[in-house]
């Protein structure tokens, strides 16, 4: 619950390291439960399956590792008393609750380019590999360029980086609830995207 | 997308290709507080907006009928059920959400004459609606409450607590209704969300208290929630 310091520092690097790895972590053991016809399911007509939502979470990975890498280095450094205002748990507790729904921006809408599961899990890793990379060999002062986020508002590259496990969770819980949610359902309501 | 077109067009990769990657910022359930500071760090605010009193006054309402409808009937065993000795019951619940109240009003109605206003570009710069998400997840973490804030028994029964409360949030509604303050020029630290702004301030009140809401409505879930009364 700390301010954020101005700098990035090495607890920064193991916070981040930690929620990437973890997400990734808890998104794979629930993907590698699912039956094969698990990853057609959807909750209602037109609604995302899990096949989409992780083609989103790949489409999210470069979009924010590009951001952050190199807009980064295009910035001047903000002196200290311009940076974020917001603290890092914000962050995190904004993007895992799921009171809201927010319509995805046209770049990370899936466009069903995976045609199994398999190639858009080995994807998803070869993203998030990259972004763990970068977080741990980065010597980027992370804390000290904001870039706008249209549904938090301004947050630092280091904290784009948090939201980018967070989100990984966020899309884990919608992914088990819609799998939950259409085992229960009737077998003639299941609904089966073509 | 092309790496080229994202390195030549800078603030298309900052405002279009990025717009967000869970949402392109269109808040489907508060688009009015969605607009609020980020669109209006250009203008000169001498009071809270019409749009902005009125998502105050809903979510200060709404959140106040959640605590007050999740907690009505309740008997005696109900009001001070809890699970375990860590745990508050419904009355610890509705004690605490008081205390912040009248401490977040004291605060809120007296920045004006306590702080500086702040330049435009010295301002908060969190989205409104990021306060509601973030007092109200409860998933995550559970957050320790300063020791000034917890409960200790204040305003005796729950009848008492329940009465307090009323009296206290009735307050924030008659200010919000009534205020010409600058709120938004007035900013001071939020323990959980970081720098946030008067009418901010407000809107944590709605969310804390629909917090605390949640909570009780999960003790009422637990098996062991005593029964109503028949």
């Amino acid at each position: 619950m700390t301010v954020p310091p101005s700098q990035f520092i090495p607890s920064d690097r193991e916070q981040a390291l930690t929620l990437l790895v973890e997400s990734r972590r808890a998104l794979r053991a629930l993907c590698d439960s699912l039956a094969a016809s698990d990853w057609q399911l959807t909750r209602s007509t037109g609604a995302w399956t899990p096949l989409d939502i992780v083609e989103h979470l790949v489409l999210s990975e470069r979009a924010v590792l590009a951001l952050v890498r190199d807009d980064l280095a295009r910035r001047p450094a903000l002196p200290p008393e311009r940076r974020t205002r917001v603290r890092d748990l914000a962050v995190l507790l904004a993007v895992t609750n799921r009171d809201q729904r927010f319509q995805a921006a046209e770049i990370v809408t899936p466009r069903r380019s995976f045609a199994a599961p398999k190639g858009a899990l080995e994807a998803f890793d070869r993203d998030r590999d990259a972004t763990i990379g970068y977080v741990r060999r980065s010597s980027d002062d992370l804390r000290a360029r904001l870039f706008d986020h249209p549904v938090l508002g301004e947050i630092d590259a280091y904290q784009w980086l948090l939201f980018l496990g967070a989100h990984t969770e966020r899309h884990t819980a919608q992914l088990r609830e819609t799998i939950a949610r259409a085992s229960l359902a009737p077998q003639r309501d299941r609904r089966i995207e073509p | 997308m092309s790496r080229p077109g994202w390195q030549a067009h800078d603030e298309y990769t900052r405002r279009t290709v990025l717009a967000w990657i869970a949402g392109a910022g269109a808040c489907l359930v508060a688009p009015v507080l969605d607009a609020a500071p980020g669109r209006s760090r250009g203008r000169v605010h001498t009071g809270l907006t019409g749009a902005e009193r009125d998502a105050a006054r809903t979510h200060l309402a709404d959140s106040r009928d959640a605590l007050v409808s999740v907690t009505a009937g309740f008997t005696e065993a109900q009001w001070h059920y809890r699970p375990d000795p860590g745990t508050w019951s419904a009355a610890d619940n509705l004690e605490h959400v008081t205390v912040v109240e009248e401490q977040v009003y004291g605060q809120v109605t007296t920045a004006v004459g306590r702080l500086s206003a702040r330049a435009a570009d010295d301002r908060p710069r969190v989205k409104d609606h990021v306060i509601l998400l973030v007092a109200t997840n409860r998933e995550r973490r559970r957050l320790q409450a300063p020791e000034a804030f917890r409960p200790t028994g204040r305003w005796g029964s729950p009848e008492g607590k329940l009465a307090a409360f009323q009296v206290a949030r009735a307050r924030t509604l008659a200010y919000v209704e009534a205020t010409s303050d600058d709120l938004r020029s007035r900013a001071w630290d939020n323990p959980v969300v970081g720098l946030v702004d008067g009418y901010q301030w407000l809107l944590f009140m709605a969310g804390h208290a629909l917090r605390h809401a949640r909570q009780v409505r999960d003790l009422t879930r637990l098996p062991a929630f005593p029964e109503r009364r028949p």
